[in-house]
């Protein structure tokens, strides 16, 4: 009893401390409103001055248990371009008669009108509600009577019957937050295990105990208080790959419910293993994996010609990329059976993928599946279990201990090659309980060869070839793909989307796409290469390259940068020297790393009599470089631009 | 006005690609059957082959519908390569929802269907009804909907009461087959021999100018109870003042507000320009369009109260504060858009945003009320031209819409001191003048702060290893100015004794065409660029000028160039100037506009050649000597 008593004073301890008026609605001061800018962003077109929200179950009658979620937010809006900030959508989720309600909608804006406070309330005729489609309906709002300098304030209550994630918050968004708060109460049959992201620091005290009853249950639930102070705007930047892996939230998954007395309905989810097993035990994927008698009937009129294991393999991988058709949908796990897909020759991400282990079994090469997140859906966070992170499932081969990872939705990649989509740091093989990495072994490398000579209207002629592997490779194969494999189609989009020379002729060589490479011929012209002054002629040979667009322009950077391959560029250039001319001058060689041989660049001209030999390599070896290495980076690539930029002399005999 | 009733039933996709599998339609039976001035029935019948991924989208279904439009007897067949059908789609397997964007509130939906084909080619059915209530807008025909898509056969039929004739217009069809039925008339245009697909090209004038297509327009007409007609574009503009009838009253607070504070100003331009600003300091835009009220304004005592509406109800309330301010203006329609949808010979509905155009003195300024920050009298790219419908009674009237600029020109100049006072380290100190209208889409410069001003700056102007020493942005009537002082090494060449400079350091490059001998469509550039450079050069004391290239100029229909040097004793000065004309060109032009595009580049490549001067070495003083 005594214990309980002191439990309730710290409550009330707590709930006084978090009652700062600070924080209260129908609080805005004439000085609030005379704000015109916000010191720690003066790019600010508006000030989020709080975002606080909550969340609790409570039961009602006839309807049972529900969640339900408070929010209140006043906005400080600073330009024109901020009034985009009081125009609000909220999305309720529905389910059949199961339906997320919006209750207790009400907003104010503020303004100074001859020094007074001007009120206005939002009415009925400002609110529109729209039916999406069926497991949608949108709330639209506008805050009336807003412009540069208004505050307003918004305030409701969402109540929804979908708790599977609690509700999820976000400290940051496209404006900056003076304060953020965040508090939850979860019963003590219910777990849920959060998960935060992003880069700002949130303030989470451990939580503290309240005894109370939902319909009639008694809980000694947790009240956790969640806070951020002074969150900056969230501001995407170049080479980061999901957005959701930046932005700073919190996400929560329900792993356990445990009624006091009961035994628990689903075993607790604790771990990593827990949740491999929960997938493999799962009828569709299980099933799929150990039930399916349909590959022996499929397989049996095929000859595949081959016993070596990696043509069998290949064959595998283009016989299923010829007759099964993704339905655009990651997935981690199948829905359909192998005999269903095979017969509507359709199939989700996992589908496919599953049915190429399963050809592959079938040819005795041990294939297992890894469970993913593509870089669009985020970053699989290790330290936060959960189902809801993984939306991809694709295939490792395993031939002489060498693996070769494969993914049937890819659109004309070669076998070990995967997606762009798939490069999101690691995924989970769920079978032997592991982390994998899926960054690619080998860089994706480009080899550029040239002829250029100056023509009789002192520009720039020439022609050479172009090989490209992996990545570099994989862009125009995707395109290739799209274009029912027409290489003269392929042809007339890049002559018609080159922009740094004009391109002659050009003719693409997919010989070797199942080793995942690419030839380029071409023929072209240049306007702007060469410089004609009196007796001097000034030539930049880089005709294909575009220095004029720097990958990074930011002083600053936040994030880290995601190239998720790695690089690697040979150009060599045989510069014919014009005739009744001679060499002034060469740019110096040059040799420029990066710190742990992350990088580096080496140049070097070379005098052979008729002409000049041009050598440029560029690597990157690492993919993914932290926000402190941003510096260095950013340097590299300004430095490889000004070594590039660098003219060759001639100088008239 | 809402666009989206405006029916366009497949998602199209503008990639710039030639296909020598276009996409082929067998056949497309569609037809219209007008009942009264407020019911009309619109039937399709279409069968199309897909033969590829690429033009996987000209088998995704888009549907519209929404207050005014129904759709009836759906239904879609899908076969494959052999014929054999794979899939019967009923109505309900549509995928049905909402087609407002973002905040856009509006009744308009659709019914989607997205079949991702394993194989191709794959043949799609389909069939359908729609009734059309209200007859402000009749379906017509454009049957070749996409780039790259071929038609076979086809059949266009429009029957409606002689008491109530729909007028149409055809566009490359032969004329149509008429026959008479008990009171009504029938149209019948046939498609006989297949019309051949027009290639997806970079720079392509708008697909309609080629394809055959039928506009409608009813004679009589009806939207709920307002009733308009099309015998002329008087008819329009006199239902668009019934639906603005009794909604143009400020509240009697606003107008003493607006006499108190605008009526004094004597100049009417002037007046008319604070009472903008002022409406632009109050309301914000948001898109708010439900059922009538796609074409009916909010009441511009709401947009008072609220502070916000949309193109419709912003105007409505801009002409009545001005009427307030003793100034008369007028609601005026306008198709915003890349081409004009307006045929001045053919009344119909044809228009999709409102602005306002108040004559002054005789000159017409027009007004944008949906940009918050638009300049006076500044229209957008999208509208700048267009033929506008003037609501004024019986002055009704067209008219192009103009802007305070009026060009449709993208305008950069630059001016540039080069100072070479350190030659090891040399620095320049550049102002860049954003006009016309590249002045709309810099305006946000003023406000960026310097951190993200000077990442402006690398990007879109300097070299990426410049050092900025200042930056700034001030915006001077209808220009933004960038003042920039920096330095970078790549500014120059130094070689020996001799220094190689680039004046036009900063010109943009305009975009290369690519060597194309089998162009087949015309040449389409919609807007027009403007570069403009003056750059000097203090000359070091020691140094002379031993190279100038020779002065150019050329001026023809694609554009100009000009490219002038002067040498006094010490500044050397650079005046470039170019410009690439808008305007449509024959594909015969396609090798001229390329050659002209090249060398107008080409140009910018010039160089001056300065050498320090040694007691040793005698001095040419001609430096135009070495020229070749």
């Amino acid at each position: 009893m005594k214990n309980l008593l002191s439990m309730m004073l710290l409550v009330l301890a707590q709930s006084v401390l978090a009652n700062n008026p600070q924080y209260d609605l129908d609080e805005v001061t004439v000085e609030e409103l005379s704000t015109t800018s916000y010191p720690l962003d003066p790019s600010a077109n508006a000030i989020i001055l709080f975002d606080i929200g909550s969340a609790r179950f409570i039961s009602e009658a006839g309807v049972g248990l529900r969640l339900e979620f408070t929010r209140k937010t006043k906005i400080k809006i600073l330009t024109t371009d901020g009034t985009d900030a009081a125009n609000r959508t909220l999305t309720l989720s529905v389910n059949g008669n199961r339906k997320e309600e919006l209750r207790k909608l009400k907003a104010y804006s503020y303004n100074l009108l001859n020094g007074n406070i001007e009120k206005v309330k939002m009415a009925k005729d400002n609110v529109q509600k729209e039916h999406v489609h069926k497991f949608e309906d949108k709330i639209k709002f506008a805050v009336p009577n807003v412009r540069a300098g208004s505050i307003i304030e918004i305030e409701y209550v969402i109540s929804t019957p979908f708790f599977g994630g609690l509700y999820p918050w976000f400290f940051q968004s496209e404006y900056p937050t003076v304060y953020s708060e965040y508090k939850i109460r979860t019963p003590e049959f219910l777990k849920y295990r959060p998960s935060i992201r992003g880069f700002i620091n949130i303030e989470s005290p451990p939580g503290e105990i309240v005894s109370e009853a939902i319909g009639g249950i008694s809980s000694a639930s947790t009240e956790v208080i969640m806070t951020a102070k002074d969150v900056p705007a969230f501001e995407p930047e170049p080479f980061i790959s999901a957005k959701l892996n930046y932005i700073s939230r919190i996400n929560f998954e329900l792993y356990d419910i445990a009624f006091i007395g009961q035994a628990n309905m689903v075993p607790p989810l604790q771990n990593w293993a827990d949740y491999d097993a929960l997938i493999l035990n799962n009828e569709n994927l299980g099933g799929f994996l150990y039930g399916q008698k349909v590959m022996s009937k499929i397989t049996k009129n095929w000859n595949l010609n081959s016993s070596v294991p990696e043509e069998i393999m290949e064959n595998c991988y283009y016989l299923l990329k010829d007759s099964l058709k993704w339905n655009g949908r990651h997935f981690f796990f199948n829905t359909n059976s192998a005999k269903q897909i095979w017969k509507e020759r359709v199939g989700n991400s996992a589908e496919l993928n599953l049915m190429l282990i399963l050809l592959l079994r079938e040819y005795n090469i041990k294939a297992d599946p890894i469970l993913i997140s593509t870089r669009d859906n985020g970053y699989i966070f290790e330290s936060y279990p959960s189902l809801d992170q993984y939306n991809h499932l694709i295939c490792r081969a395993t031939i002489d201990d060498e693996t070769i990872y494969l993914d049937l939705t890819g659109k004309g990649n070669a076998p070990g090659i995967l997606p762009f989509q798939d490069l999101s740091l690691a995924g989970r093989d769920v079978l032997s309980h592991n982390w994998v990495s899926l960054e690619p072994a080998k860089s994706s490398q480009r080899k550029t060869f040239l002829q250029i000579q100056v023509d009789e209207n002192m520009r720039l002629a020439g022609g050479g070839k172009i090989n490209l592997t992996g990545y570099d490779a994989l862009n125009y194969y995707e395109r290739l793909f799209e274009l029912n494999n027409e290489l003269e189609q392929l042809a007339t989009h890049y002559r018609q989307n080159f922009s740094s020379s004009e391109i002659k002729t050009v003719e693409f060589d997919n010989s070797k796409a199942i080793e995942g490479e690419l030839g380029i011929k071409l023929n072209f012209s240049s306007s702007n290469h060469c410089q004609v002054l009196g007796n001097i002629i000034s030539i930049n040979p880089f005709v294909l390259e575009n220095l004029d667009e720097p990958l990074f322009t930011s002083e600053e950077r936040v994030f880290p940068i995601d190239f998720g391959y790695n690089t690697s560029e040979s150009l060599t250039i045989q510069l014919t020297i014009p005739e009744g001319y001679s060499i002034k001058s060469l740019p110096e060689p040059s040799i420029i790393s990066l710190p742990e041989k992350a990088g580096s660049i080496q140049y070097q001209c070379t005098d052979l009599g008729n002409s000049v030999l041009v050598n440029c390599k560029i690597a990157r070896n690492k993919s993914v470089f932290t926000q402190d290495e941003y510096p260095i980076i950013k340097q590299f690539y300004e430095l490889a631009i000004q070594k590039l930029s660098e003219p060759v002399l001639f100088e008239k005999i | 006005m809402n666009s989206k009733t405006i029916f366009c039933w497949i998602l199209l996709c503008h990639c710039f690609l030639s296909f020598s599998q276009n996409t082929v339609i067998h056949k497309d039976v569609s037809g219209v059957v007008v009942k009264s001035e407020g019911k009309a029935t619109y039937h399709h019948y279409k069968k199309w082959t897909v033969n590829n991924e690429a033009q996987k989208e000209h088998g995704y279904l888009l549907l519209p519908y929404g207050n005014f439009r129904e759709i009836k007897n759906l239904s879609l067949n899908i076969y494959d390569a052999h014929g054999n059908r794979i899939k019967k789609v009923k109505k309900s397997d549509f995928f049905d929802r909402s087609l407002s964007q973002g905040f856009e509130v509006d009744d308009s939906r659709g019914l989607f269907y997205m079949y991702s084909s394993p194989n191709y080619p794959v043949t799609f059915e389909l069939e359908f009804e729609m009734k059309l209530n209200g007859l402000l807008f009749v379906e017509g025909w454009e049957p070749v909907f996409d780039y790259g898509v071929t038609i076979e056969s086809g059949t266009f039929t429009v029957e409606s009461p002689n008491d109530n004739p729909v007028k149409f217009k055809s566009y490359n069809l032969s004329p149509p087959l008429k026959t008479e039925e008990s009171g009504s008339t029938i149209y019948t245009w046939t498609i006989s021999k297949p019309f051949a697909a027009i290639a997806s090209e970079a720079y392509s004038p708008a697909l309609r100018n080629y394809t055959p297509a039928i506009q409608l327009a009813a004679t009589e007409f009806k939207m709920e109870s307002y009733r308009g007609h099309f015998k002329s574009w008087n008819g329009l503009a006199q239902w668009c003042e019934s639906l603005l009838e009794g909604r143009s009253e400020l509240s009697e607070e606003t107008h003493a507000y607006i006499h108190q504070n605008f009526s004094g100003i004597e100049d009417p331009r002037e007046r008319t320009k604070q009472v903008y600003k002022w409406v632009q300091s109050k309301t914000r835009y948001v898109s708010i369009q439900l059922g009538i009220g796609g074409w009916q304004p909010m009441p511009a005592s709401e947009v008072d109260k609220n502070g916000y509406g949309d193109c419709k109800a912003l105007t409505n309330y801009t002409r009545a504060a001005l009427k307030a301010a003793g100034i008369n203006s007028y609601y005026s329609l306008v198709y915003a858009g890349v081409s004009d949808k307006v045929d001045i010979a053919f009344p119909a509905s044809s228009f999709n945003h409102v602005v306002l155009s108040v004559p002054l003195n005789g000159d017409t300024v027009w007004l944008e009320c949906t940009d918050q920050k638009s300049p006076f009298g500044q229209m957008s790219p999208m509208t700048i031209g267009k033929y506008s419908l003037i609501v004024n009674g019986a002055n009704s009237r067209l008219a192009r819409v103009k802007s305070i600029d009026n060009e449709n020109v993208y305008k950069t100049g630059f001016n540039s001191n080069l100072d070479l006072g350190n030659i090891a380290k040399p620095s320049m100190q550049s102002e860049i003048s954003y006009s016309g209208l590249t002045y709309r889409q810099s305006l946000d410069l003023v406000e960026l702060p310097e951190k993200k001003l000077r990442e402006h700056f690398i990007e879109n102007v300097a070299k990426p290893s410049t050092k900025i020493n200042s930056i700034k942005a001030i915006r001077s009537g209808q220009v933004i100015n960038l003042k920039c002082e920096f330095s970078n090494s790549g500014l120059i060449k130094t070689i020996g004794n001799q220094i190689l400079i680039s004046p036009a350091i900063f010109q943009p490059q305009f975009a290369v065409l690519p060597f194309d001998q089998h162009r087949k469509n015309d040449i389409a550039f919609p807007f027009g660029y403007q570069y403009t450079d003056t750059f000097c050069i203090a000359l070091p004391a020691d140094y002379k000028v031993t190279y100038l290239p020779e002065g150019q100029s050329v001026t023809n229909q694609f554009g100009t160039y000009d490219i002038q040097y002067k040498l006094d004793n010490e500044t050397l000065t650079v005046i470039a100037f170019r410009e690439l004309n808008s305007g449509t060109f024959t594909r015969e032009d396609y090798e001229s506009i390329r050659e002209f595009i090249s060398t107008s580049n080409n140009l910018m490549t010039a160089g001056v050649v300065l050498t320090k001067i040694s007691d040793n070495i005698p001095l040419d003083n001609n430096p135009q000597l070495d020229s070749q």
